[in-house]
């Protein structure tokens, strides 16, 4: 590969790097805004401290995202406004209200995840994309493979993060599940003289 | 201590660590058993490659998941899967072997060079039927024992078509996971039974080939030599792929005819990067021990599994 060739390609895999990070960026901002969204949409009354504590964990989940996406966290105050509606859905089945914090919790430990991946990774890449940006110290052959690798690392971890929860979240699920197949058994046995209860559990 | 001896008494240590004396005792005497019964036309060379030397590392894999998830004795089930995983994982050895050009493993003569490579081709795929026919009519265990057969085809054939390639570590990871790693993940599905473990299988097994990897340059080093097979094959191996991101020794690396001078810098390029190697599966090691605690139910047999893996590097 000649010098020239090389610079172009190494200036091409940079500017690409940097379209790669404005679109994880970008894609992380929608994230909080579906979040968000979704607390948002319950109905209902009273409120749970479940929910409070939930709320209070995306916050602080979303503080060092402010470093990296600027009016996060403004995004973040305004799911206040659904946590009273989340709570209420409590009141309406404690199996569904199960469920829901299953699914709540769920969706901030994935986006807790996802920020400790940027937080890890943001010294870097950012500083990498950075420096392309402001034309500073062109980036060497080992430099460039060393980068390259980091940010194939990054998006192997984004995935790996994805598959891991929602592996617990089935998990979760399936419990909550099994209570309400157990419940209903209790409630209404079957009339059959050699009926079994049901001692089913959920394996990890 | 001859090599056999040191081998013998290391492999020991590992099964009093790891607990499961009896379990492996009952494993040993049902290999044995199973040679004898077979064709005598095979059995100089099934007892030639069975009954010595093994580390039972797949075996104790398959019974610490399931004494993971529930306590008591190993179910007959569970032990027949230990049997044929140590039958699938003897045949991968024999082809290795034949294609490595590997005179000994073990401390002594490999199944092709005792045998012949006629032999060593025809024992592996009789041991494959012998597998099939010994796990009876357990369909998830059949299943998985196929998933793993096709998953160590593609994998070796990859390895081999990537290698003299300037790839990363990433590309490493890919590699030693659908190799070792798919024997370990289906190793942790066979005694879990539910797939709860097959993502701390796979992280076991790609912590188990990358240990390998810098095990063998460390050894080839303390040997003042540069571990041999794979750097004259140009094969991916961790220390391999930390060291390619210098553009020298990556053009060294990827010669198709590297001459003995050119052997000796690669080698002492990968024994240099020995501690990031390290470091990097520390990482997997981390990773592997949150997976256990995340899915079993006493992860206290998985973390075992862990650290006696992660003493396989030799650090």
């Amino acid at each position: 590969m000649t010098a020239a060739s090389n610079d172009f390609y190494q200036s091409n895999q940079i500017d690409l790097f940097s379209q790669l990070i404005k679109s994880a960026v970008g894609a992380w901002t929608q994230g909080v805004q579906a979040l968000v969204e979704m607390a948002a949409g319950g109905v209902g009354e009273q409120g749970g401290a479940g929910i409070s504590d939930i709320a209070g964990q995306v916050r602080a989940t979303m503080r060092p995202l402010t470093e990296l996406v600027p009016g996060a966290l403004e995004i973040c105050g305004a799911g206040r406004v659904g946590e009273e509606a989340l709570a209420r859905m409590l009141d309406f089945s404690p199996a569904l209200a199960h469920a829901y914090v299953a699914c709540a919790a769920s969706t901030v430990r994935y986006w807790g995840s996802l920020a400790e991946l940027f937080i890890g990774y943001e010294t870097r890449l950012l500083k990498a994309a950075a420096d392309r940006a402001a034309g500073q110290d062109p980036v060497s052959a080992n430099q460039s493979r060393m980068l390259a690798d980091d940010l194939r690392t990054f998006l192997r971890e984004i995935g790996d993060t994805a598959a891991r929860e929602a592996q617990r979240l089935q998990y979760d699920l399936a419990k909550v599940g099994e209570e309400i197949a157990q419940a209903t058994d209790r409630a209404t046995p079957s009339p059959h003289p050699d009926h079994n209860p049901r001692r089913h559990e959920v394996k990890p | 201590m001859n090599d056999m001896a040191d081998l013998e008494a290391r492999n020991a240590d590992v099964v009093v660590s790891l607990g499961f004396s009896e379990e492996i005792n009952e494993l040993r005497r049902r290999i044995a058993d199973w040679v004898e019964a077979c064709d005598p036309e095979m059995q100089e060379a099934l007892a030639w490659q069975f009954l010595a030397g093994s580390k039972y590392f797949r075996p104790f894999t398959i019974f610490a998941c399931y004494r993971s998830l529930a306590p008591g004795p190993i179910p007959e089930q569970v032990m027949t899967a230990a049997v044929v995983i140590e039958f699938f994982h003897n045949v991968s050895l024999i082809i290795d072997d034949i294609v490595d050009r590997s005179d000994t493993r073990r401390g002594r003569a490999t199944l092709h060079t005792k045998f012949g490579e006629l032999n060593a081709l025809m024992v592996s795929g009789y041991i494959v039927a012998e597998g099939y026919r010994y796990l009876g009519t357990d369909i998830q265990a059949i299943g998985l024992f196929s998933e793993l057969l096709k998953r160590l085809g593609v994998a070796e054939c990859m390895q081999w078509r990537l290698r003299r390639q300037m790839l990363g570590v990433e590309d490493w990871r890919r590699i030693a996971g659908e190799d070792t790693g798919s024997m370990f993940e289906i190793c942790a599905c066979l005694g879990d039974r539910s797939g709860g473990l097959r993502r701390f299988g796979g992280l076991l097994g790609l912590l188990y080939h990358g240990c390998d990897d810098v095990g063998d340059v460390r050894g080839a080093v303390a040997l003042g030599g540069g571990g041999e097979e794979d750097v004259r094959d140009g094969i991916l191996t961790l220390p391999a792929a930390l060291a390619i991101r210098d553009p020298g020794i990556g053009a060294l690396f990827c010669k198709p005819d590297p001459a003995g001078d050119d052997l000796r810098t690669i080698a002492d390029a990968f024994a240099a990067r020995l501690d990031e190697a390290e470091a990097y599966l520390d990482r997997v090691a981390a990773e592997a021990r949150e997976e256990a605690r995340a899915w079993s139910v006493d992860p206290g047999p998985l973390f075992a599994l862990v650290d006696q893996t992660r003493k396989l590097s030799g650090r």
